[in-house]
């Protein structure tokens, strides 16, 4: 019987073999309590029965997919930290899980390290909610809208307003995916004046918050391209807000802006460049004299999904 | 840093070899009744989780399964299983 003290943490997998691997690495973490689902049917009546801390699932699995588990869970607990587990080859799947929620995946085999990496950033992500309390998001749309650098105090170092601390606050809120391991947590395609052609979002970002911040990105990269100075070794426009970041690329018609946490190497960079190279060379004809008309643009999506798959995580 | 010890490691290993020379020996019996989807699954699991235990020979042939089972190719199943069941009992 588990302790009734204890945090529980569910893990569901159809393969005995994976369940039978999380049993032997828990037993390292008597501090929690694993309760072990082997399909989603089983997972949902388990977390009927009692409060959990966080969950692990596996995506492929018969009859109801690790997908639809998140959405079903997703809907009933918003605020449950799950990590998903897939192999290589479902990198597709992993996006759907993080547009779904998922706080990230694993890919399999998961192992000592990453689970336990898994349950660390759940802890950082459940204590940081906690001691935050709730954010007042009424006044998000007009600050956005009133986005202006120089009296936010962004012209000058060290001297940050407090209405720029607020929506930095407000922004965290909306576009960082909590505990999430791979860096990237938004990427919006936009058009020179800022409209939004497409964003791979997770599933807490609303579209009318997506067209605001489109809009306000627009300001932000305008800013800095008249502000900021060249002593960056960067080809790209990079800003810090808090603890994140957002980097934009140019072209000649569009913009690309990768909402970050952590570093974005050269190599991420350059992905982040060709994507967009190659995405207005494929719709060049399209955007030259381009009326808003998004489905002739719906290719978009693709390149971001190809970008995020490519960058989330460093290739090792 | 955790990390599993050399006894730990070595009862895990061993508790996986003798689940899926179970499994194996059980699926090879009923080759015949067994739906490819099944096959594919088998393939798909011991793919995911060879690795797990250490076994990256298991994840190779695991894969080489799931791929035959989606091709319906009977004939490369049997050579991947027997080829499996050489490598298990050498484990054992």
């Amino acid at each position: 019987m588990p302790d009734e003290d204890l945090p529980n943490i569910i893990a569901v997998d159809d393969d005995y073999a994976v369940r039978m691997g999380m049993e032997f690495m828990f037993k390292k973490w008597p501090e929690y309590n694993l309760i072990l689902a082997e399909d989603p049917d089983d997972a949902l009546a388990k977390l009927d029965e009692r409060e959990y801390m966080m969950m692990f699932s596996d995506i492929n699995m018969p009859v109801m997919s690790g997908l639809d588990l998140l959405k079903i869970v997703k809907e009933k607990n918003p605020e449950l930290p799950i990590v998903m587990l897939t192999s290589e080859t479902d990198i597709q799947n992993s996006i759907t899980a993080f547009r779904y929620g998922a706080m990230d995946y694993l890919l399999k085999p998961p192992t000592i390290a990453t689970v336990r990496g898994a349950i660390d950033k759940a802890i950082e992500y459940l204590e940081e909610r906690d001691s935050k309390g709730s954010i007042n998001m009424d006044n998000f749309k007009d600050m956005v809208e009133n986005f202006s650098p120089e009296e936010m105090g962004l012209t000058k170092s060290g001297s940050k307003s407090t209405e720029f601390t607020k929506l930095v606050t407000m922004l965290q809120e909306k576009l960082i995916h909590p505990g999430k391991i791979g860096r990237i947590h938004n990427l919006f395609l936009l058009s020179k004046s800022g409209i939004v052609i497409s964003n791979l979002s997770a599933k807490n970002v609303e579209q009318t918050d997506v067209d605001i911040m489109g809009g306000m990105f627009t300001a932000v990269k305008d800013f800095m391209e008249d502000a900021v100075s060249a002593s960056t070794t960067s080809s790209l426009n990079d800003i810090q807000f808090g603890n994140f970041h957002v980097k934009f690329a140019s072209g000649a018609f569009s913009e690309l802006a990768v909402v970050y946490t952590g570093i974005l190497n050269q190599e991420a960079e350059d992905s982040v460049t060709d994507t967009l190279i190659a995405f207005e060379l494929e719709n060049m004809k399209i955007l030259e004299n381009w009326d808003g008309d998004m489905s002739k643009l719906e290719n978009s999506i693709q390149y971001l999904e190809n970008l995020f798959a490519d960058i989330d995580k460093d290739k090792s | 840093m955790d990390d599993f010890d050399d006894d730990e490691w070595a009862e895990m290993q061993e508790m996986y070899i003798n689940h899926t020379s179970k499994e194996l020996k059980n699926i090879k019996e009923n080759l015949d009744s067994v739906a490819f989807d099944s096959l594919r699954t088998f393939g798909h699991n011991i793919k995911g989780s060879g690795g797990m235990y250490g076994f990256d020979e298991i994840t190779t042939r695991g894969a080489a399964i799931e791929s035959a089972a989606i091709k319906e190719n009977l004939e490369d199943i049997k050579s991947h299983f027997d080829a499996l069941e050489v490598f298990l009992e050498s484990k054992l």
